[in-house]
């Protein structure tokens, strides 16, 4: 089964402790692990302040996670998140391809770079050589 | 490469309304110009460019609030394309992160 790279956020109820966030981020690690995927990076943010309110909350706790997850487990872990108690919100996206696109664009560019350069300087020269 | 242009365009204008097209005139002469079909050297001149690209962001990440923030004003709706020049590509990433940052209330739907 091909693995994916996915990003989850998710927002934590504001009456939650650190303990409990912390239990919490175990239990949708467990969904992934279960699943047969990997958390490999887990990024607590802590307490912010909502843009909005949801619900009652006008504050949560944000946890950031990345996730490496065959391609059919995604439904089934959002599916459990859905359900579970004290996840205000969550976002999962995909972003592998998109890293890869964006590597690509990096090495197509630091190709282009110096022959563009050259482009430019001499486009510059020209167009001064016509002013005078 | 507007430098390049921007001597044909003047050009151009100048034949139908003398000289005085210059800054604000010279951008309507301009649109009129597109209207007939006036290509490249209207386009050119009219232009601003992508801050994205310029600024050689690949991935927009809607975490990045700091970014997207620039991208709307103080009513929080998404600025067109047309107010802020960036490119198509890059104002398609621009609006899905706007949305995605939107969900998680890292940025308002709407201020009051």
């Amino acid at each position: 089964m091909t693995q994916r790279q996915y990003e989850i956020l998710f927002i934590a109820e504001q009456n939650l402790g650190e303990a409990e966030v912390d239990t919490l981020t175990n239990t949708v690690k467990g969904f992934i692990e279960k699943e047969g995927g990997t958390a490999d990076k887990i990024e607590k943010w802590g307490k912010k302040r909502l843009a909005y309110p949801i619900g009652k909350n006008r504050e949560g706790s944000y946890v950031l996670m990345i996730a490496n997850c065959p391609a059919t487990a995604m439904s089934e872990v959002e599916r459990r998140m859905r359900v579970t108690d004290g996840i205000l919100r969550f976002l999962a996206i995909r972003i592998d391809h998109e890293m890869k696109k964006a590597d690509r664009k990096k090495t197509i560019r630091g190709k282009k770079e110096s022959t563009r350069r050259a482009f430019v300087r001499e486009k510059e020269r020209a167009f001064e050589g016509g002013a005078q | 490469m507007s430098d390049l242009e921007t001597p044909e365009f003047r050009g151009r204008t100048g034949e139908g309304r003398g000289p005085a097209g210059e800054g604000r005139g010279g951008e309507r002469g301009d649109r009129g110009d597109r209207k007939g079909g006036g290509g490249k050297g209207g386009f050119f001149r009219r232009r601003k460019t992508c801050k994205l690209c310029s600024e050689k962001v690949d991935y927009v990440d809607y975490k990045n609030t700091k970014l997207l923030l620039a991208f709307i004003p103080e009513r929080a709706k998404i600025l067109p394309r047309r107010m802020f020049g960036t490119c198509a590509p890059c104002q398609r990433k621009v609006r899905t992160a706007i949305l995605r940052a939107r969900q998680m209330a890292l940025i308002p739907y709407s201020t009051e």
